[in-house]
C-alpha cells in the first residue's frame, strides 16, 4: 500500500538541493539581481505614465503606506482580531478535527464506510457556507470563527485517518499475538506513527484557519481584521495601504508556517521526515 | 493526493477488516437516511436556524425554481468557464515554471525560496486588489482561480521531475539522448503520477478561487446567485446551488481521476510519497 503525501506540503525532495560543495555564490547574486530589478522597475515603470499610477503606485509611495499603516494607533486593533479569531477556530478546528479522526478512524470497518461522504465533503468547496454563516451569525468574529473552523477541521480530520492506518498489518498482529489491548494498541503504535501525519494536517490547517477568517473579513466584518481593511482601502482606490495590508498578511502567513515547521520538527523528532529533513 | 489517500487506506485490508462477512458499504448505504433524518430532524424541531438550513423537503421543491429560472444556465456557463480559465492559466504557468526551475540548479537556488514561501499565501487577501485592478467581470475570477491553483502544480512539477532515477538519467545519456528526450521520454513520465496529484488539488483551490472572487463582487456566476438568494433570505434556492458546487467539485474530481487513469495507464498506485521513495 503507498499513502500519499499530501500534495500541499510537498517540498522539493533532497535529492534536487544542490550539495553543499556545489553551492557557489552565483545563486545569490541572481537572487539579489532580480530584487534589484524588480524593485528599480517597480519604482520607475509606474512614473513613466505606462500604467496606471493609481492602480499601481511606486515602491517609494508603497513603503511611505507602510509606514503611515504601522505607525497608525487602528490596525493594530484589526490585527489582532484577525489573529485571535485564527487561533480560536485552529484550536476548535484542531480539536474537532482529531476527534472525529480517532472516532471514525481506529475501526477500518467504519473508516471503508465513510470514505464515500469524506471524499464528497472533500469536493464541496466549503467557503460556499461563508454567506450563510454571516447572515445567520453575524457580522462579528462568531461568523469568522465557524467559516475558519468548518474550513480547517478536515485536513485534520482525513490525515488522522489515514495516520491511523499507516502501521501495517504485521504489526497490528504482533501487537495482538503480545495480547496488547485496543487501547494499547492505539496508544503505542497507531499514535505514535500517526502523529508525523497529523502534523501535517496541522500545518495545513493553520493556513486554511487564516484563510477562512480572511473570507469572512473581506466579505463582512463591521468588527475589523486585516480582510476588512485591506477591502476598504482597496474600495477606496489607496492602493499603497492596499498593497501594505497583504504584505503585512503574507508576512504573517510565512511566519506562522515557518514557526509550524520548527514546531513540527520538536514534535515529531522520531519521523523519518523530518529527520532526513535535519541532516540536509 | 487527500482523496486518494481516504480510498487507499479504506481499500487497505488490515487484519480486523478482512474476518468482516458483509461489505462496510452497506453501512455507507445506511448512512445516507440517516443522514437525512438528522437533517429532517435538526430542522423540523427548530434545532438549527432555518436561516442556516431549511428543511430537505424546500430544497427539493426549490430545484426545479432555481434550475428553470431565467438565465440559470447562463450563470452556471459563466461559473464554469471562470474556474476551467483559471484552472488551465494558474495549471500552465506553474507546469512552466516548474519545468524551468528543474532544469538548472542555479535557478532552484536562487529563486526556490521566494516561491515556497508562495505556499503560505492565503490568495483570497488579493482578491480586493484584483476587483481595483480589473473590475468585477470574468477576468478577476480567471485571475483569482490561476493564483489559487498555481502553487500546488508548480511545486509538484518540481518534485515529480526530479524523481527520475539517476541511473536512468545515466543510461538515457550513454545512449546519446538530447536534455529534451531525457525530459520527455523519462522526466515527465516519472512526474505524471505527481503531477496528476497537483492538478486534482489545484482543481480544488481554482474552484474555491473562483467562488470566493464571485462572493466579493460579480455581476453573475453561482456565486452572484447564492449572494442574491440569500440576501432575500431563499435559503432553500441558495442549498440548491450549494448542491450544485457540490456536483461541480465531484464532477471535476472524477474528470482528471479519469484522465490520470488514460495518460498515466501504465502506473496503477496513484500517488506516491516521493520522499519515501526515494529511502
Amino acid at each position: 500500500m503507498t499513502i500519499t503525501k499530501p500534495m500541499h506540503r510537498l517540498r522539493p525532495t533532497r535529492g534536487r538541493r544542490p550539495s553543499a560543495e556545489k553551492m557557489d555564490s552565483g545563486p545569490v547574486w541572481i537572487s539579489i539581481a532580480t530584487i534589484a530589478v524588480v524593485l528599480l522597475l517597480w519604482e520607475f515603470i509606474p512614473q513613466t505614465g505606462l500604467i496606471n499610477r493609481v492602480l499601481f503606485p511606486t515602491f517609494t509611495e508603497t513603503l511611505a503606506g507602510f509606514v503611515q499603516l504601522v505607525t497608525s494607533g487602528y490596525w493594530w486593533d484589526d490585527l489582532g482580531k484577525t489573529m485571535i479569531a485564527v487561533a480560536i477556530a485552529w484550536t476548535i478546528g484542531v480539536t474537532f478535527g482529531f476527534t472525529m479522526g480517532v472516532v471514525l478512524g481506529t475501526s477500518p470497518f467504519i473508516r471503508t464506510a465513510i470514505t464515500p461522504y469524506a471524499i464528497a465533503v472533500q469536493a464541496l468547496p466549503k467557503v460556499v457556507l461563508a454567506p450563510l454563516l454571516i447572515g445567520w451569525l453575524g457580522f462579528g468574529s462568531e461568523s469568522k470563527i465557524a467559516l475558519a473552523v468548518i474550513i480547517c477541521f478536515f485536513p485534520v480530520w482525513i490525515d488522522t485517518m489515514v495516520g491511523l492506518a499507516l502501521p501495517a498489518a504485521n504489526e497490528f498482529k504482533l501487537m495482538q499475538s503480545l495480547k496488547a489491548t485496543r487501547w494499547q494498541i492505539f496508544v503505542k503504535l497507531q499514535l505514535p506513527s500517526a502523529i508525523p501525519m497529523i502534523m501535517v494536517g496541522v500545518k495545513h490547517s493553520l493556513l486554511l484557519a487564516f484563510t477562512g477568517v480572511l473570507v469572512a473579513e473581506i466579505l463582512a466584518a463591521s468588527d475589523g481584521g486585516l480582510g476588512k481593511l485591506a477591502k476598504e482601502f482597496a474600495s477606496q482606490l489607496n492602493m499603497p495601504l492596499t498593497y501594505s495590508v497583504v504584505g503585512i498578511v503574507v508576512i504573517l502567513a510565512v511566519t506562522l508556517v515557518s514557526i509550524a515547521d520548527v514546531v513540527e520538527r520538536r514534535v515529531v523528532f522520531w519521523s523519518e521526515e523530518s529527520r532526513t529533513r535535519r541532516r540536509s | 493526493m487527500r482523496t486518494e489517500a481516504i480510498a487507499a487506506v479504506a481499500v487497505a485490508s488490515s487484519p480486523q477488516a478482512r474476518r468482516r462477512r458483509f461489505s462496510p458499504y452497506i453501512l455507507t448505504v445506511a448512512f445516507a437516511p440517516l443522514i437525512y433524518a438528522i437533517w429532517w430532524l435538526a430542522t423540523s424541531t427548530r434545532f438549527v436556524s432555518p436561516i442556516l438550513l431549511p428543511a430537505p423537503q424546500a430544497v427539493w421543491n426549490s430545484f426545479p425554481r432555481v434550475v428553470f429560472a431565467d438565465g440559470f444556465g447562463e450563470q452556471v456557463l459563466r461559473t464554469l468557464s471562470e474556474i476551467v480559465g483559471g484552472f488551465l492559466l494558474g495549471a500552465t504557468i506553474g507546469f512552466a515554471l516548474g519545468m524551468l526551475l528543474s532544469s538548472s540548479s542555479r535557478l532552484r537556488a536562487a529563486y526556490l525560496p521566494a516561491l515556497s514561501a508562495l505556499e503560505a499565501i492565503p490568495t483570497v487577501i488579493l482578491a480586493p486588489i484584483i476587483i481595483a485592478w480589473v473590475g468585477f467581470g470574468v477576468e478577476g475570477k480567471i485571475m483569482q482561480a490561476a493564483l489559487a491553483c498555481f502553487y500546488a502544480v508548480f511545486i509538484t512539477t518540481l518534485s515529480g521531475l526530479g524523481l527520475a532515477e539517476p541511473n536512468a538519467v545515466n543510461l538515457m545519456r550513454s545512449l546519446g539522448a538530447s536534455k529534451w528526450q531525457t525530459m520527455t521520454k523519462l522526466r515527465i513520465p516519472t512526474a505524471l503520477p505527481v503531477i496528476f496529484g497537483g492538478l486534482q488539488l489545484g482543481a480544488t483551490t481554482a474552484i474555491i478561487g473562483a467562488i470566493v472572487s464571485e462572493f466579493i463582487g460579480s455581476t453573475g456566476g453561482l456565486g452572484y446567485l447564492m449572494i442574491r438568494y440569500r440576501g432575500s433570505f431563499d435559503t432553500a434556492a441558495y442549498w440548491v446551488i450549494i448542491f450544485f458546487f457540490l456536483a461541480i467539485g465531484l464532477a471535476t474530481y472524477l474528470l482528471i481521476w479519469y484522465i490520470e487513469k488514460k495518460v498515466v495507464f501504465w502506473r496503477r498506485t496513484d500517488i506516491t510519497r516521493p520522499d519515501l521513495e526515494k529511502q
